[in-house]
């Protein structure tokens, strides 16, 4: 798998607290990569990092087969777009000003691709009104618009719909996954909402204290958050025999205890085990959702 | 660096500040040449009113360049250049460049103003080249200024707590060339005695000196048309504008930006 950013034990200490510790992380080429993790987490301490906005303490990350530490890394990074915390704009200036101002700064001569942009987040009718006027979507979608000036190929978007209306949730939603699959633009997207990730994100990476808990793609968590019934009997490999009799997805844990992906008639199993000489210990049903898996994942509430 | 120069000359010139800091300039130029013109009993020659502003200017300039390099950081913007990939350095130095033609510009707004109304209203006592060479020795103290204010500004990285610093180090540097200035005034005989507040030897050096390293002392110097050593005065603009520089790339090559 070919990866836009890996970081290798990336740490940051700020004084004695340390917001990074060790991270170590992959966002594949093409993805859409949620990186969860509560308030304080290290979240916007990764993305200031890789933005070369901060310096890590220890460990690096590569940026499109760059390491940090190259002297071009600058050559990656223009290949990246982001909207680190609030959206960076003047607010005395209306969004076309803005975008101009951001063509400047990259060295574009030409204006021409300006009014796309702005119709591509849906702020082509903003006209003259400053940016100080504007509501917290359009500022947030005149951010990434800006982030997208350059055309890149990498967009990382720090907790893009904090604060924001439904209707701002959803178009900003719809945007992320426009650039993603019409785009094909890979998407680094950091937020503690986790059901609105669930809509987005094909990757998932989970930190905790500034240590990466978990990273897996949203097939795994979907298999892991799958509602099932776990069932635990003598002999799995009986059980194997009747489920596959029966046409009944499972997967077997351990020599005693299988997950079973499907509504059974709990009676009918028993007596089909029972003809193989085979018990049922017990059964209950499993059903993990995103926040319940992540709250496993680091630990509970006991740290918040 | 070349390509955030135009981006930051824009920012510099399409906003209120700067116009209304050369407004500001202009307003008190022409309003010190009415106070020399009508207030004094004496007729008032043109070396004591062309470059008179300057004492102001320090001030004005804290403002303006706390501003405008502050504002990169109020706004995030900042955030764009560095994670479009120009490099610390370029950052700096290209702000340092717009703030330098920033202070330039006001000084000769300003002194331009004074020069207009001088030659029309007051006696001429120097000549051209005179006028000439002060205005050089005036551009160097300009550019002083900008690298103080922008190098404080930029590696502060808080527009307020920047104009604040600015301001407070402007006012500060004002009064300690009001300081230094009255112990070099003095006359060395007052009424045929000798006065005692006049310094001599080694402390009239040091008080030279201070009253060279300081940008308002050269701005003291300047608006009366006198200099106490300009080779010294150019030579301490030059050290100023590359301690400031090498320490304001070194540092801001390694600041976190929040």
């Amino acid at each position: 798998m070919k990866y836009v950013l890996t970081t290798n034990a990336l740490s940051k200490s700020y004084g004695r607290f340390q917001a990074l510790d060790e991270l170590s992380m992959h966002v594949p080429k093409g993805a859409i990569y949620g990186f969860v993790g509560k308030n304080g987490a290290g979240k916007t301490t990764l993305i200031r990092l890789i933005c070369g906005l901060q310096h890590p303490t220890s460990g690096g990350y590569i940026l499109y087969d760059r390491k940090n530490t190259e002297k071009d890394i600058g050559k990656s990074r223009r290949r990246m777009g982001a909207v680190v915390e609030s959206p960076s704009i003047y607010g005395d200036m209306t969004a076309e000003e803005n975008l101009k101002q951001q063509y400047r700064i990259l060295g574009i001569p030409s204006f021409e691709g300006i009014e796309e942009l702005l119709k591509l987040v849906g702020l082509e009718h903003a006209g003259k009104k400053k940016v100080r006027n504007f509501s917290l979507g359009m500022g947030q979608r005149l951010g990434i618009a800006i982030a997208l000036a350059g055309n890149p190929d990498f967009l990382v978007l720090d907790e893009p719909i904090n604060g924001l209306d439904p209707q701002g949730i959803i178009e900003i939603r719809e945007l992320i996954l426009k650039l993603n699959r019409e785009y094909q633009i890979t998407v680094l997207i950091s937020s503690h909402i986790l059901n609105e990730l669930s809509k987005l994100a094909t990757h998932y990476g989970f930190i905790h204290n500034g240590h990466m808990v978990k990273e897996m793609s949203a097939e795994e968590l979907d298999a892991a958050c799958r509602k099932c019934i776990r069932i635990e009997v003598n002999d799995t490999k009986a059980l194997a025999r009747v489920l596959d009799e029966m046409h009944i997805e499972y997967k077997i844990l351990s020599n005693i205890q299988a997950d079973i992906f499907a509504k059974v008639n709990i009676s009918k199993l028993a007596a089909a085990l029972a003809k193989e000489e085979c018990e049922i210990i017990t059964c209950r049903e499993q059903d993990e959702s995103l926040e319940s898996y992540y709250m496993n994942l680091v630990g509970g509430g006991c740290n918040e | 660096m070349n390509k955030l120069l135009p981006a930051d000359f824009y920012h510099m010139y399409s906003r209120k500040w700067f116009w209304l800091c050369s407004v500001a300039m202009i307003l008190i130029a022409v309003m010190l040449c009415i106070m020399q013109y009508t207030a004094m009993d004496y007729a008032v020659a043109i070396d004591r009113v062309i470059f008179l502003p300057m004492a102001f200017y320090g001030v004005a300039l804290a403002a303006l360049i706390s501003i405008f390099v502050g504002e990169d950081f109020s706004d995030g913007v900042i955030k764009n250049k560095i994670i479009s990939g120009k490099t610390r350095r370029a950052v700096y130095f290209s702000n340092l460049i717009v703030s330098w033609s920033a202070c330039i510009a006001v000084y000769v707004l300003t002194i331009a103003t004074s020069l207009a109304i001088g030659v029309n209203c007051f006696e001429i006592n120097v000549t051209a080249g005179e006028i000439i060479n002060f205005a050089v020795l005036g551009m160097f103290t300009c550019l002083t200024y900008g690298s103080i204010y922008c190098t404080i500004t930029i590696l502060n990285g808080n527009k307020a707590i920047a104009i604040t610093v600015c301001m407070g180090l402007a006012f500060f540097l004002l009064f300690l060339c009001l300081h230094s200035n009255s112990m070099l005034v003095q006359q060395e005989y007052v009424d045929g005695v000798i006065n005692p507040h006049y310094v001599t030897g080694i402390k009239r050096t040091i008080y030279e000196v201070l009253h060279d390293v300081n940008p308002f002392g050269q701005a003291a110097q300047l608006s009366d048309m006198t200099c106490i050593n300009p080779v010294r005065f150019v030579g301490v603009d030059f050290i100023w504008m590359i301690v400031t520089s090498f320490l304001g790339g070194l540092f801001f090559d390694k600041k976190d930006i929040k």
